[in-house]
């Protein structure tokens, strides 16, 4: 979140991605406006923010610290969810009009 | 009142008629690229060219679309900051004008990864890219629905190995034309 003066005060939620604004803030998690990022050419920035690339952890950590967060280095356990990735997986074989068409089949069965 | 009938459809063959710049975003986005879920309204990031807004406001006006705040709908004056989303009511159910969906840059930043799907119909609209739909969860000011969210990860990471795969399949018959081309020249 953004205050008026467009520092960085709080973020209420994990953030799973990078979200960098360089001057105007078109993304609302976050504007930065430090040496670090500067340091950065805003064309790698830009590719970063398309996912045309990821920087590095070593990168990514040094521009949240000079803005003021960090990722801690904990690991969780995780463990996929194999009902829901078939599912998607099924889904994905269909062709998108008839996903469509599916959406407007549940729509209009009765609740 | 009753709400009227969500017909897709009726919206995208109207909008398309008028030949307004236009991205799909939102849940009927997500649900076109692999998502289970159920939405009742179509939502757009539309081109903020003058000419593009005019045909659109064109086709809103044949659709019979309101704001829901009954506000004159003022295309020309779009400000996204200012407004951040237009809600609309119509005879084909709700609609979203988003100029600027959260984590993006609008319709220029979403129509180059936007793929035209084909729907039926003859209707073959930009939906945003799986990418551009998980960046615009992750960014929205409301929590995501956990489940969306995670769905649209998975489907993200089918559509990236699909990739990979066509990739691979297209260097593999590469080298295969180019080996059965030596064979022939050597014989």
């Amino acid at each position: 979140m953004t205050s008026g003066n467009g520092r960085t005060r709080t973020c209420q939620r994990p953030l799973p991605r990078l979200r960098i604004a360089i001057s105007e803030p078109p993304f609302r998690c976050w504007k930065v406006d430090s040496a670090a990022v500067r340091s950065k050419l805003p064309s790698s920035i830009a590719r970063w923010e398309t996912d045309t690339v990821e920087p590095g952890y070593s990168t990514l950590r040094r521009v949240l610290q000079a803005s003021g967060f960090d990722i801690p280095p904990v690991l969780v356990p995780y463990e996929r969810d194999l009902e829901r990735d078939a599912q998607v997986q099924e889904l994905r074989e269909l062709t998108p009009q008839e996903r469509m068409a599916r959406l407007l089949a549940r729509l209009d069965k009765p609740r | 009142m009753s709400q009227p009938r969500f017909d897709p459809y009726a919206i995208l063959q109207e909008l398309e008629r008028v030949r307004c710049g236009f991205v799909v975003i939102g849940g009927l986005a997500r649900v076109i690229q692999g998502s289970d879920e159920l939405t009742h309204g179509l939502d757009i990031a539309p081109s903020m060219n003058k000419e593009s807004l005019r045909r659109l406001g064109q086709a809103l006006e044949n659709l019979n679309a309101r704001r829901v705040d009954r506000q004159p709908l003022a295309l020309d004056q779009l400000d996204p900051q200012r407004e951040p989303v237009i809600e609309l009511t119509s005879d084909a159910g709700e609609i979203k004008i988003v100029p600027e969906p959260a984590g993006t840059r609008g319709y220029e930043d979403l129509r180059f990864r936007a793929n035209h799907e084909p729907l039926g119909h003859g209707l073959r609209p930009s939906v945003a890219s799986p990418g551009d739909l998980v960046r615009m969860l992750e960014a929205h000011d409301r929590q995501p629905d956990p489940l969306v969210l995670e769905t649209m990860r998975t489907v993200l990471e089918l559509e990236h190995r699909l990739t990979i795969w066509r990739l691979e399949q297209h260097v593999h018959s590469f080298f295969l034309r180019v080996l059965l081309h030596l064979i022939d020249a050597d014989k």
